[in-house]
């Protein structure tokens, strides 16, 4: 660590002026050495009492706040006792007996269980010879479309888990599925004794729908009516050549819950002319052409169209491939994982220079033209950056309280031109 | 001519952190620096933009929490103080750096940047700059949408619908309170949206939302304008898609304007690289390093090595990139244009603390962004969405898929093995809440003027759960930043509904203590929080999709008595 000192003091009148210089090769992390202190009274840099540096305002940043009244420090409430809030035990679940689902995406879903003692104690019971050669189980069940009764469901799997573990990540293999799950315990003999039920979950889609159906809607604020389709009737009637078709709560409602495949099914049954109506509509909805996938060939155009998306839903998984971007969407603290970096060897160098000095306290001084405060001892210090190949020149004059005496102290700092080698072995 | 819009979202939002009970609190400088180089700088712009007679349209998001923060006294005026710190700091950096022609200028521009935000702040705006972001809404300028009470990430917490419908109905009341109107437009939470959320929200008064561009093109039935235009949900609640084009452009760390060797660096502030000694007294109280919020180099490149920023060079790429982006918009646009039969809407969400305090050119670049389009060319035009619908009030009705704007385009983040154990406790204490208001439904039914030691209790108990459910901690257990302050929070809270719940239950409802909690997480401090748990009868839907077992169960008990 290089490190100048300069020292110039009026030794004909140690008391009227002296100043010093300390240049200070300052990586951040290098402890200082401290400057002469014994003469000049002189206060560290650093500590709450330094306060120099600002040509216009010679106080601490405490005083300053408190001499402008813009703070003021927080009065708690008045109370009988203190009161303790830092208690962050977590309540205890185990005395609940309960199973629940969430989806993480289309293919995984979460599962956390408790099962309390005492139910544990029912299963051992009821089983009884049979509780020993038991497996707990987590059995899920697929009940897409269809309301689950408990043994109606599409299909069902069992996961042989550790109770102790308390959840379990399940890979489903199918999106856009509704999964509902059970956990207990299964016997030797294939007999499942349930501990809970979970709630209902459907896992999100993780490609295009295979519907292509045109409904519309027409929302206003004042007013809003029930969605439509378009039926073209070739002209006959209305100079558009189309007409709306209003559906009504339960179309909607059957159209997702998937007990009729497609829309025109539903119209063509409720209003009871099937064969017109499904021709109509068949030649509506396949030949008004789906934007999206009828320009699906020209690949210049279906990027457009759907933007950057369109390289990352070819991939498979959505936005999986998305991870810099899309990581870094998320929320405040997002974006600091964007750049984030991590430092392997480094080496900087950086220099101050520091001049201190002392005079009467009610004198005047000058660096440069610039007005230089005092503290009320009469110290002042200043702390300058000396860049690479810098040069600070050091002109004060200090002028005594009645006027009568100048005195000057000049000199100047320069650093050399910096020579920068890395040896590689 | 014109061809299309383009909507810029920008999300604002900061988890809840004050801290009374500490002088100085490490995670209040979150909302202090946001404030100094967000939420000033945008304020800046959008005074002079309409100064300089520019139409301009912005959409803002302004979660309750954040818009809680800049109206709190506390917060104000420790902000101040705050700001006093660094305008001395910048004071002594011009001193000290009076003979380095490099940093010199760069100080100056410092020192004035923050008197500048004094002045916004103290002068222009009386401490209190939701009531500036309120002004450019009035004005028509902006179109400030809600969100969620405390940013819950919707999807995890569906498993009590109550909850839900309490983090938006909270959410739309406080917007009410806050804004004087009902809001438009709702911000879900990451983005994250479940079928059957929509008619929650529409439940609550709101027009439309915004997802994530898979949610629309994963559709059912498929979008014939892809994320292009916005969908009907079959709830008549609009939906709105991000175009990912626009959102990479700004987003991509690789690609993207911010990483742009000019622009300044956020990674090397004089926090972290002066000396210690001389620093002191502007990084944390406990002597730890800190951001200052001065830092004198950019980007340079891949290397180690940074040059000083140069503030000209860097206004000269932002103008650039404002037309570039530009040029893209209008090129996107008039090929979208030829293939519909309506005016293309291209929308670009962002985090809105990507403008200044990661991006520092951020809202230089939203100036001549706004400016050119305005001036510059007639092929698009900005909007919000809001405007967009009664534009276009009939739109393709299709369920938009389940999604997040998030890693992998779900729920993950929020949802893996640093985080997952919150879930349990959440719900758990959901029900509890559930039941608790069922228990006391009449003693919350009842709103006198002054608030029974029970009704405060109540309130409270709702307040510590929603505190406990925001998805900014689950989401910081994941980026493993300041992991231990997010695991505090949630079980400090979660502890403390615990407690309230028991003395409720008990009848031995401790009055320093619930006075101590009050003062300490006084969110929604005015707003009667445990009425949001009585409403819950009103979700039909939400209720008929995840309870379809248990309404079975009952009627299979019904048909058994019959």
């Amino acid at each position: 660590m290089a490190k100048l000192k300069t020292k110039i003091s009026d030794k004909k009148n140690p008391r009227t002026n002296r100043l010093s210089t300390t240049a200070q090769t300052a990586p951040s992390s290098f402890v200082l050495q401290q400057p002469p202190l014994q003469n000049l009274n002189y206060q560290p840099i650093g500590s709450s009492e330094y306060h120099c540096g600002t040509w216009q305002n010679a106080v601490s940043p405490e005083r300053n706040l408190q001499a402008n009244n813009e703070y003021i420090p927080v009065q708690p409430p008045k109370l009988r006792k203190s009161i303790d809030l830092n208690d962050s035990t977590l309540p205890d679940l185990s005395q609940a007996t309960r199973l629940r689902l969430m989806a993480r995406d289309p293919h995984w879903i979460h599962a956390y269980w408790h099962v309390s003692p005492s139910a544990i104690d029912d299963a051992q019971r009821v089983l009884g010879g049979h509780f020993k050669q038991s497996r707990y189980v987590l059995r899920m069940h697929d009940i897409t479309s269809v309301h689950f009764n408990g043994r109606n469901a599409n299909r069902s799997f069992d996961i042989e888990v550790d109770l102790g573990s308390k959840s379990w990540y399940v890979d489903t293999w199918q999106d856009n599925a509704s999964y509902c799950a059970q956990i207990g315990l299964k016997t030797s003999q294939g007999e499942f004794y349930q501990f809970a039920e979970s709630n209902p979950i459907h896992t999100p889609r993780s490609s295009f729908s295979d519907r292509g159906d045109l409904i519309w809607l027409d929302v206003k604020p004042e007013s809003s009516k029930m969605p439509f389709i378009l039926v073209d009737t070739s002209g006959k009637r209305r100079r558009s050549g189309r007409i709306r078709w209003y559906l009504t709560e339960d179309d909607i409602r059957a159209y997702y819950s998937k007990l009729f495949p497609i829309l025109r099914k539903i119209l063509a049954g409720k209003i009871g002319l099937r064969k017109r109506l499904a021709r109509l509509l068949g030649k509506h909805v396949e030949g008004d052409d789906d934007l999206l996938l009828s320009l699906h060939n020209n690949a210049w155009i279906r990027k457009m169209l759907l933007g950057a998306s369109e390289e990352l839903l070819e991939q498979g998984e959505g936005t999986a491939k998305a991870l810099d971007i899309n990581g870094s969407v998320t929320s405040w603290g997002g974006s600091s994982e964007r750049i984030s970096k991590q430092r392997k060897f480094f080496f900087e160098l950086a220099t101050e220079l520091i001049v201190y000095g002392r005079t009467e306290p009610d004198a005047h001084v000058l660096h440069g033209s610039k007005h230089v405060p005092l503290r009320p001892d009469g110290t002042f210090s200043m702390r300058f950056a000396l860049a690479d190949d810098g040069f600070i020149p050091l002109d004060f004059k200090a002028i005594s309280s009645d006027k009568i005496e100048i005195r000057k102290i000049l000199t100047s700092a320069k650093r050399a031109k910096t020579n920068y080698q890395t040896e590689i072995s | 001519m014109l061809k299309g819009y383009v909507c810029l979202l920008l999300h604002t939002h900061l988890p809840f952190v004050r801290h009374p009970e500490e002088e100085n609190f490490l995670e209040e400088s979150w909302l202090y620096e946001a404030i100094t180089e967000t939420y000033i700088p945008l304020i800046q712009i959008f005074d002079q933009l309409i100064k300089d007679g520019v139409d301009f349209r912005i959409t803002m998001s302004l979660t309750p929490p954040l818009a809680s923060m800049l109206q709190d006294p506390l917060l104000q005026n420790r902000y101040i103080r705050h700001l006093n710190k660094l305008i001395e700091l910048s004071e002594k950096e011009i001193e000290r750096t009076a003979y380095d022609k490099l940093y010199h200028g760069l100080a100056l521009m410092y020192h004035r940047k923050f008197l500048e935000a004094k002045d916004v702040f103290v002068n222009q705006y009386h401490r209190d700059l939701v009531r500036a972001f309120k002004r450019f809404q009035d004005l028509g300028f902006v179109e400030i949408i809600a969100s969620a009470a405390t940013h819950g990430f919707l999807p995890n917490l569906q498993v009590n619908p109550s909850s839900v419908h309490a983090q938006i109905k909270i959410g739309v009341d406080h917007y009410k309170k806050t804004f004087g109107c009902q809001p438009k437009g709702f911000w879900l939470p990451e983005c994250a949206y479940f079928p059957g959320v929509d008619n929650v929200l529409k439940e609550a008064g709101i027009r439309y939302f915004i997802v994530d561009s898979h949610g629309i093109l994963h559709a059912d039935p498929r979008p014939k304008y892809s994320v292009y235009a916005p969908l009907f949900c079959p709830s008549g609640v609009a939906a709105f898609g991000r175009d990912w084009e626009s959102s990479k452009q700004v987003w991509s760390a690789k690609e993207g304007y911010p990483g742009d060797v000019d622009y300044r660096e956020y990674y090397r502030d004089i926090g972290f690289e002066l000396d210690y000694d001389y620093i002191k007294p502007y990084i944390h109280q406990l002597g730890f390093r800190t951001n200052t919020g001065i830092k004198y180099w950019r980007i340079t490149g891949n290397t180690e090595y940074k040059e000083v920023y140069r503030p000209d060079w860097a206004r000269e790429k932002a103008a650039s990139h404002a037309g570039n982006f530009m040029f893209n918009r209008e090129k996107q646009v008039e090929h979208l244009s030829a293939h519909m039969d309506r005016k293309p809407l291209i929308l670009a969400p962002y985090d809105a603390e990507l403008f200044g305090h990661w991006w520092y050119e951020g809202p230089m670049w939203i100036d001549f962004l706004m400016r050119k389009v305005a001036f510059d060319q007639k092929t698009i035009k900005f909007i919000t969405p809001g405007e967009y619908l009664t534009l276009y009030p009939t739109n393709q009705m299709a369920m938009p898929s389940a999604s997040t704007w998030g890693w992998k385009g779900h729920n993950e983040f929020w949802l893996e093995g640093s985080n997952d154990w919150i879930y349990p406790h959440l719900h758990m204490a959901a029900e509890q809440m559930t039941e608790l208001a069922k228990k006391f439904s009449e003693h919350i039914e009842r709103q006198p003027k002054k608030k029974t030691l029970l009704q405060r209790a109540l309130n409270q108990a709702v307040r510590e759960l929603v505190l406990a459910e925001s998805s900014d901690w689950p989401f910081i257990m994941k980026t493993n930043t300041m992991v231990p302050y997010a695991h505090k929070r949630v079980k400090q809270h979660l502890n403390r509904f615990g407690k309230l719940r028991e003395d409720i239950l008990n009848g031995t409802i401790d009055p320093d203590w619930l006075t101590e909690v009050e003062w300490r997480d006084n969110i929604f401090s005015d707003m009667d929080c445990a009425v949001y748990y009585l409403l819950q009868k009103k979700i039909k839907v939400v209720k008929k999709k995840t309870c379809t077992k248990k309404i079975q169960l009952k009627k299979r008990k019904k048909k058994a008595y019959a």
